[in-house]
């Protein structure tokens, strides 16, 4: 478990993360999402032993871990947003360097960043010279290199960034792989949809403040006031209408060519009794779904407008 | 101790082809000194022939051609090794290592050195030539090579503080040669009027002029410059330049050599530059 308690950082006047608290279960995957100068840079290398923090504490278990810089690099594997590699290094000899720097034994660097390596799907450019990689592979072998020292906590800033549809879906699994090996994982991008998608919670940072933080369903319910409900039919879209409207929580019902759609503030127990009043009436309903809500709407709202940029 | 720094630097400047191509040149130029300085020799003696005499000061001239490189290249060597850390965005990563950053810093020296080592060995034939005239024992060559290597970490030392602190690696290649430059020739120019002084006035009373140890050591002590002729002037029996200076008594008495007081003295500050550099990058440190 990490707890960030009262976290605040200062650049002169300038409050870049203003009491910033919240807690990351362990294995859990937390995504970090905010507009551009929100602070989740700030506060991640703050996370990574990359810059004092004006006040304010970050726990692993408990334990103090900015103070404790022994402890905190064994235990934080940090990718930054921006980075280079060297050249004229090739990939394997770029791991071996980064396994030097953690003091791992050089008789255990092979099977490790063969097996790092895989986990990212570069085994087989492991002769290639870093600086021939494409911003995808180096990104990912950034990755590796960070996993180096097996560390229990991964801090990633925006690790998709800058990656065509393809790169990302693979950096995508690959979280799925670390999270499914336990590791907690604290991971930023401007793009909601996408961490909704991997992460198993989310907090919403704005001016150096947490706005919202829980998982991604929670959020949802906390901010979209009514529910949209879409329900397909093959037929008798009247009927269907009809028997929705019968109910106190369903409002503006709206008739499509074989489907409705209405607007929703019940309970679960409604929701059921809802199709099942329809399928008794012999509507041959197929389809009966809550519309996902916008979560770029959601985001919108709670950082009041402020843009987004991917 | 075990530094990756160094091994990673080694691989990746033996992969390019500048060090061997700057080693071929530097060779190329010592041969030329040596074959124009031997032709000179040779033309001017009345045997037509060549003694041991002249061997000791090719020797000298070769040194201290040596010693400019040395100077040159060393800055040249290491004061990219943190700023172009940082320009590359690689910095950051390092530092969230295990290294430490006194580690990361004295790892970028030893590589620079290191390249230097490499050049130098390169040129140790030249020096074979000077072995067949006689003169010249193998002792004196390794000697003047340690003080060399002193030297460079005295320079390079500097220069990954300067590195450390200007985001511009040419700035900081400017600034450490302006500083030894400085180091150099100014303090052997400010104690060359303080000895005109001190004999002026010594003239008036009639007694001999009695340079202070204090002042020779606060001019002398870090000059690479004063350390390398003391030696030489060890190793070849007379000090060019104090015997070419012409003051009856140019340096104060002291207990061990000036090359010794230079060598502790600019280790022991290279050390204290080092840690500077050190914290400098920390980025825990407190203000
Ligand atoms: N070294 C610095 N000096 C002064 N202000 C800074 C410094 N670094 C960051 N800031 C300010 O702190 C605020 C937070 O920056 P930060 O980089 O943490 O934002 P971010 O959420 O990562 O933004 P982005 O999405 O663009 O990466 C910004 O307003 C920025 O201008
Ligand atoms: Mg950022």
């Amino acid at each position: 478990m990490i707890e960030v308690k009262g976290l605040v950082k200062c650049y002169g006047q300038f409050m870049a993360v203003d009491n910033l608290s919240f807690q990351i279960p362990t294995g859990c995957v937390f995504g970090f999402v905010g507009p551009n100068g929100a602070g989740k840079t700030t506060t991640m290398r703050i996370m990574a032993g990359l810059l004092r923090q004006t006040a304010g504490e970050v726990l692993y278990d408990g334990r103090e871990m900015t103070s404790d810089r022994k402890f905190l690099k064994e235990t934080v594997g940090y990718m930054p947003d921006f980075f280079g590699v060297y050249d004229n290094l090739k990939v394997k000899e770029y791991m071996d360097f980064f396994a030097g720097t953690y003091f791992i034994p050089v008789g255990e660097r092979k099977a490790l960043i063969d097996n790092l390596l895989q986990l990212v799907d570069l085994e087989e450019k492991k002769d290639f010279y870093v600086d021939a990689l494409s911003r995808g592979m180096k990104q990912r072998l950034c990755l590796a290199r960070s996993l180096i020292h097996d560390p229990e906590l991964l801090i990633l800033d925006e690790p998709a960034s800058g990656l065509d549809p393809r790169a990302r879906v693979e950096m995508k699994e690959i979280l799925k792989t670390l999270g499914d090996m336990g590791k907690t994982i604290l991971i930023s991008s401007h793009i909601l949809p996408e961490l909704s998608e991997m992460c198993t919670q989310i907090g919403i940072i704005d001016k150096g403040r947490m706005q919202i933080q829980g998982s991604v369903a929670d959020i949802m319910r906390q901010l979209t006031k009514k529910r949209v409900f879409h329900v397909k039919v093959l037929d008798e879209t009247d009927v269907a209408a009809a028997r929705a409207r019968e109910f106190a929580s369903v409002k503006h019902v709206i008739e499509a060519e074989r489907e409705i759609q209405f607007d929703f503030d019940g309970t679960e127990q409604e929701r059921a009794a809802i199709l099942a009043s329809m399928v008794r009436a012999g509507v041959p309903v197929i389809d009966f779904r809550e519309q996902e809500g916008n979560l770029e709407e959601i985001f919108m709202t709670i950082t009041g407008g402020g843009q987004t940029n991917a | 101790m075990r530094n990756p720094i160094i091994k990673r630097e080694m691989q990746t400047s033996l992969r390019s082809w500048k060090l061997f191509y700057v080693v071929c040149a530097y060779v190329a130029f010592l041969l030329l000194v040596a074959y124009l300085f031997l032709e000179t020799v040779i033309a001017q003696s009345i045997y037509g022939g060549f003694n041991p005499e002249d061997a000791m000061y090719l020797y000298a001239l070769l040194s201290g051609i040596q010693l400019a490189f040395v100077l040159l290249a060393v800055p040249s060597l290491t004061a990219g090794s943190i700023s172009g850390e940082r320009e590359r965005q690689t910095l950051d990563i390092l530092l969230t290592t295990k290294m430490t950053p006194f580690s990361i810093v004295f790892g970028k020296l030893v590589a620079g050195i290191g390249q230097l080592l490499m050049m130098i060995v390169a040129t140790l034939p030249v020096y074979a030539l000077l072995y067949y005239f006689g003169g010249i024992g193998l002792w004196n060559i390794i000697s003047i090579t340690l003080y060399l290597m002193v030297t460079a970490v005295f320079i390079g030392s500097f220069s990954i503080l300067f590195s450390c602190i200007y985001k511009r690696t040419m700035i900081s290649m400017l600034v450490v040669y302006v500083l030894f430059g400085l180091l150099i020739f100014a303090t052997a120019g400010g104690y060359l009027i303080y000895l005109a002084y001190i004999n002026s006035e010594a003239a008036m009373q009639n007694i001999m002029a009695e340079p202070s140890v204090l002042v020779y050591c606060g001019c002398f002590a870090f000059n690479p410059g004063a350390g390398f002729f003391s030696l030489i002037g060890e190793q070849i029996g007379t000090n060019p330049i104090l015997s070419w200076m012409g003051f009856s008594k140019a340096m104060p008495m002291l207990p061990v050599p000036t090359w010794v007081i230079n060598v502790a003295a600019e280790l022991l500050l290279s050390f204290g530059i080092l840690a500077l550099a050190a914290r400098k990058i920390n980025p825990l440190k407190r203000k």
